[in-house]
């Protein structure tokens, strides 16, 4: 019971820091277009760190949702080092097994 | 011009709330709320529309999520057990969708949809006994019903059957587009013997980790519409803030109900989907 509110904490806190970074970035984004609009380029992964360096709102946006997408693969991985520690092996393979099935979905 | 700008920004963001506070009181994505209403009342491209439901959807399950395991509602363990069967399940569903009836699938999936809500309507919830595993009892568990006020010890059962109900989910997932949520949340409660709101919160957790791939799919080519997701991500997490107040106040069995009546409509706005009168397809 112990190990599973400790979970809970740990876990909680990934969340949490996800949702505010990305609302703090995305927030910044909105405004700096509202303020300096500028034409909506595709941005992805490739030019995404030229697109910043170059001041792009847009590209502020983007990094937003990237870290977005990226708070439920981490909560992921901080389970999975948290199940490690605590000798938990079933789960820390079921961890690896989710990473591995979002891998494999990708590249299908 | 910017009127209509700020109108239609105003549009996204009361749409996609709303999408939040259903979605996160009922451990659903959402994407059944933000696509037809992108599309049909507000006209974005359906290519757009999904890539912004995909990002909502992680929104909602960081968000309500967040709130629901500081709250010790969400089963972490069982969550993360159930999570790569809904992923393959999705995969294997996405392959196989190209050589099944989409509109036969979804009258099918609809009539189960109905039975699980007739059976919600009908049936209380009981406690299941069966012959369990060491993994399942290392799953059971404990939360503090903050309506109650009292500590729930619950029990998890049966769950080679959950993991084929969540490969079940991601095969739905997979070939319609809908069906994680609404197919975990009763296969949990109603097979698992796990309580109602463990049930709702723990599937909000899982349902981030499914719409990863997606998202990632296309944010790696450059498929996600950044105003609109971001637009989308903020109205989410307004409402996803809601949801848990909601179910705060709300009982298991009253929470129970409401899911019931919301199979009833996913179901009705399948069968029009299938007849061609939706706004999914």
């Amino acid at each position: 019971m112990k190990s599973q509110r400790r979970l809970d904490r740990y876990i909680s806190i990934v969340l949490h820091i996800g949702m505010y970074l990305s609302i703090l970035v995305i927030a910044i984004g909105l405004m700096l277009y509202a303020l300096y609009p500028t034409p909506i380029d595709d941005i992805s992964l490739k030019n995404l760190p030229q697109e910043l360096m170059d001041g792009s709102p847009i590209a502020v946006i983007s990094l937003g949702i990237l870290l977005l997408i990226m708070t439920p693969l981490s909560r992921v991985i901080a389970a999975g080092v948290i199940f490690a520690v605590d000798r938990e092996i079933r789960f820390v393979l079921t961890s690896l097994f989710i990473l591995a099935a979002i891998l494999l979905a990708i590249m299908i | 011009m910017r009127t209509v700008d700020l109108l239609l920004i105003a549009g996204v963001l009361l749409i996609s709330a709303f999408a939040g506070i259903i979605g996160s009181i009922f451990g659903l994505g959402g994407g059944i709320i933000i696509i037809p209403l992108l599309t049909l009342i507000l006209g974005f491209d359906m290519k757009d529309a999904i890539g912004a439901s995909l990002i909502g959807v992680i929104a909602s399950s960081t968000g309500a999520a967040g709130r629901y395991v500081s709250e010790g509602l969400v089963n972490i363990r069982l969550g993360m057990l159930m999570e790569p069967a809904t992923t393959v399940g999705s995969i294997v569903g996405a392959l196989l969708a190209v050589y099944l009836d989409q509109t036969i699938l979804a009258i099918a999936f609809s009539a189960v949809l109905i039975y699980s809500s007739y059976y919600m309507m009908k049936r209380p919830e009981v406690t299941i006994h069966s012959k369990r595993g060491d993994l399942c009892r290392r799953l059971d568990s404990s939360y503090l019903d903050p309506q109650t006020g009292e500590w729930v010890e619950y029990e998890v059962h049966n769950l080679p059957r959950g993991l084929i109900a969540s490969f079940g989910a991601g095969n739905m997932s997979g070939m319609l587009g809908v069906g994680g949520g609404i197919v975990k949340v009763p296969a949990m409660n109603v097979w698992m013997g796990i309580p109602m709101k463990v049930s709702t919160s723990t599937s909000n957790f899982m349902i981030g980790v499914t719409a990863v791939a997606g998202a990632l799919v296309l944010y790696v080519n450059g498929l996600i519409p950044p105003i609109l997701a971001a637009t989308v991500a903020l109205g989410v997490f307004a409402g996803a803030s809601l949801g848990p107040k909601i179910v705060k106040r709300t009982a298991g069995r009253a929470l129970r109900r409401y899911f019931a009546i919301v199979l009833i409509i996913m179901a009705i706005f399948m069968i029009l989907e299938a007849l061609g009168l939706g706004g999914i397809s």
